[in-house]
């Protein structure tokens, strides 16, 4: 069913529609947080969190964005002010410790039929490309994540972090620029954050 | 090359790598790849990057979230099951401002107008059980049962525990549009009275003048928590006595009065020994738990159920009146406006909240929008009225209450000030019930039309309402039948010239002997195909007098046939109402003259 006709009967009283619209979004809310804190765990968290947020405010949800758009920018901002919150604490993990490749669902073996040397160094460098992402500045990273894994246009994305496009714009640019300074490190896990 | 032509260049880049960009922007990127090294270099970096980015595996959510949202929604619905106002407030709410989606961008709405247009007249009779009805609506129908009695003084009970005084001489104030407007009972405007309650509340105790005000908010919460009281209670979600006393009142079709009162009683049970509101965050001693868990899961099959209605046409055939007459009955296919005013914006989103609350509460469920949007999309004011359609055709064999949406500025093309709609074919004495919401705001600016007659005033206005919808229509018709052929809705689109010639009713006719859909999205999907020659035919030169709506339906498990006291597949008791919202904020308008 169209997600307009799930928020609707969502909103009067059907429970069972928003299981239909937890299901539908839930991978991409969960890796659109995942990447933003970088933490398997800390994204379940988020995710459960977005959605029981998006629950409980459903009956504000008047249809003006898409339901993707508005669950998107409830995630996107619990896992942005979370990173704050983390950063503040100096307990960002990008040495594994609990970071995403403690997760089974993060980490991928080495190619079963390959090299396995081959499958390892692809695994290291999403990891390092995982924590170069996780260095950037929160902002930064959100736009990255938004534009670069889930693909959304700069107008989606400005509705979602609920900016103009050109910030959008000059976001993008300077977190990918940021990130490419980040991957040329010769060690970005240990490389000094911008 | 400056930081600042850096920035610059490098966001132009950027922006072209993922074709965002706008004809000029793309032919200078190409020509400083072109021409820069240094420019080419920062690009393959930007590309570099997010192409390891996107590199990035798309992770799967760990298979017990799902669960794990449902345990943590399941938990705060138990944990509010102690107080279920509580959860009102949290969850129960959607249907009130959720349904707004469409009549609800109304945020900014500070005049209002709704425009009901009576399919006809049949709701002289309890259509549905509400508990409600124990109060101000037995009022309305005794009103109409007994004429003798729609001289005597009534109330009519606004939303929050606002009440304001029916006139006793209401129906001395029935003018002719044509002539005076009725100015109605001002000096009663706003009296308090003893009681309190409107769409989403009943029997509570009213406030005094000076206090209502300030116990607004709180009130407003209580309404809402009585609406969904009382749709538990018709959902049967009560104590086992309580349930059969509802029991009763579902079957006992042949006593409206015993209905009432076994629904009335199913709701006291849930509120308790005493009448009036529960306070939030206490529940009183006697007053069973809310199986809220119990409701969630199956919620979108019962809460429709209870929408069985006790008396039906042929009830009101079988007590004499004729079927015939009540076909070519003006009020049949007249419309009825009735415009309400208020005074900010936030009255109107409350009004126009509870309307949509209640309706949905009650079983009109909003499904769809097939509307496009008039300002984007011409032929979206030119496709063959939808409405037109479903409002005369398209109950389909299983549903019982079609729910109309529409999109800003679709149904009322050429009004740039409306902003949004909602339609619903619902019962007819639900117009008693907008009067009585309505009047919450500003019962003097409420203005009732119906063909050419006017009333004035929300007390002149019930008072045509329930006779309009009542037995009690001669005297109307009399008057109003010459009128009619001329006559077209102030909604654009409806043309009630000749309803049963609409460009919809054959393919609708002929898509209706196909098998009868059984599931919402079925239907959803029927309806649109009916649509398709429509969408089709649509020239932007056929604009005028069209609308762009179709929506349905409440779909209940089972034939019709097989549900005690269902109504005729025509439905033709049921008014279509719709709701429109504006931006208008000018002065009071007069009503337009009747065309």
């Amino acid at each position: 069913l169209a997600d307009a006709l799930l928020v609707r009967r969502v909103q009067t009283g059907d429970a069972h529609a928003y299981t239909e619209l937890v299901r539908k979004y839930q991978d991409r809310v969960f890796t659109a947080c995942l990447r933003i804190c970088g933490r398997h765990e800390d994204a379940a968290d988020l995710t459960q969190d977005a959605f029981l947020k998006a629950f409980a405010a459903i009956h504000e949800f008047r249809g003006a964005s898409a339901f993707y758009t508005w669950i998107f920018r409830i995630a996107v901002n619990l896992s942005v002010s979370h990173q704050r919150k983390q950063r503040n604490r100096h307990t960002v993990s990008l040495d594994g410790d609990g970071g995403e490749n403690d997760s089974g669902a993060w980490r991928e073996p080495a190619a079963a039929d390959g090299d396995p040397s081959a499958g390892l160094a692809a695994a290291e460098t999403r990891a390092q490309v995982a924590a170069a992402l996780a260095a950037l500045d929160a902002e930064h990273r959100a736009a990255v994540v938004l534009r670069d894994i889930e693909g959304c246009d700069y107008q989606e994305i400005a509705d979602i972090l609920e900016l103009p496009i050109g910030t959008v714009k000059s976001r993008i640019f300077r977190g990918r620029l940021a990130l490419r300074r980040l991957l040329e490190q010769p060690d970005p896990l240990t490389a000094n954050r911008p | 090359m400056t930081e600042e032509l850096h920035s610059e260049l490098g966001e132009l880049l950027s922006a072209y790598l993922d074709d965002e960009v706008t004809p000029q922007e793309r032919a200078r990127a190409e020509e400083l790849l072109a021409s820069d090294p240094e420019a080419r270099a920062l690009y393959e970096a930007l590309r570099s990057a997010a192409s390891a980015v996107r590199a990035l595996p798309k992770d799967a959510a760990p298979p017990d979230l799902l669960d794990a949202v449902n345990v943590r929604l399941e938990r705060e619905a138990l944990l509010a099951g102690a107080d279920p106002e509580a959860t009102l407030q949290r969850h129960r709410r959607p249907p009130t401002r959720g349904a707004l989606a469409l009549a609800a961008m109304l945020a900014i709405a500070v005049g209002g107008g709704i425009y009901v247009s009576l399919q006809l007249g049949d709701a002289s009779h309890s259509d549905m059980q509400f508990a409600r009805r124990d109060t101000r609506s037995d009022e309305a129908f005794e009103g109409v049962e007994n004429p003798s009695s729609r001289n005597q003084p009534t109330e009519t009970l606004g939303p929050r525990g606002r009440a304001q005084p029916l006139a006793d001489d209401a129906v001395a104030t029935m003018q002719k549009s044509t002539g005076d407007e009725a100015t109605g009972d001002r000096d009663r405007a706003m009296r308090p009275s003893s009681r309190g309650g409107g769409l989403a509340t009943n029997g509570i105790a009213a406030d005094s003048p000076s206090t209502w005000r300030a116990k607004e908010a709180e009130e407003a919460a209580d309404d809402v928590a009585q609406v969904t009281v009382d749709m538990l209670a018709r959902a049967g979600i009560a104590a086992s006595d309580e349930r059969d006393a509802f029991a009763d009142a579902g079957s006992q079709h042949d006593s409206y009065e015993a209905e009432s009162e076994g629904a009335a009683s199913a709701t006291r049970a849930l509120r308790g020994p005493h009448e009036g509101k529960p306070k939030r965050g206490t529940r009183r001693s006697g007053e069973p738990a809310v199986d809220l868990l119990g409701v969630l899961p199956t919620q979108t099959d019962r809460y429709l159920l209870p929408y069985l209605p006790p008396r039906t046409f042929e009830q009101r055939l079988a007590d004499g009146e004729d079927w015939s007459a009540l076909e070519k009955h003006p009020l049949a296919v007249e419309p009825v406006q009735l415009r309400v005013r208020f005074a900010s914006a936030s009255e109107a989103h409350g009004f126009t909240d509870r309307i949509v609350s209640t309706f949905a509460q009650r079983g009109a469920v909003p499904v769809s929008v097939l509307a496009g949007d008039a300002q984007k999309d011409k032929a979206a004011t030119a496709r063959t009225s939808l409405v037109q359609r479903a409002a005369q055709d398209a109950v389909a064999p299983s549903a019982s209450v079609v729910y109309l949406e529409g999109a800003p500025g679709v149904n009322f093309p050429n009004d740039p000030t409306t902003n949004s709609q909602v339609l619903a074919r619902v019962p007819g004495d639900w117009l008693i019930d907008l009067i009585d919401e309505s009047a919450a705001s500003d019962p003097e600016a409420i203005t009732l039309r119906i063909g050419n007659w006017t009333m004035q005033g929300a007390a002149s206005a019930r008072s045509m309402a329930s006779r309009a919808i009542g037995p009690q229509t001669a005297e109307l018709e009399s008057e109003a039948t010459e009128s009619l052929v001329e006559s077209r809705s102030p909604v654009g689109g409806f043309s009630l010239a000749s309803p049963a010639d609409s460009n919809g009713r054959e393919s609708l006719v002929r898509e209706s002997s196909l098998e009868p859909p059984t599931d919402l999205t079925e239907w959803l999907q029927w309806v649109q195909r009916v649509a398709e020659p429509d969408l089709a035919r649509a020239t932007p030169s056929d604009a005028d007098g069209f609308v762009t709506t179709a929506g349905i339906v409440a779909i209940v498990d089972g034939p019709v046939e097989d549900l005690p006291g269902s109504r005729p597949r025509t439905a033709k008791h049921l008014i279509t109402i719709v709701i429109d919202v504006r931006t208008d904020t000018s002065p009071a308008e007069q009503p337009e003259p009747v065309p």
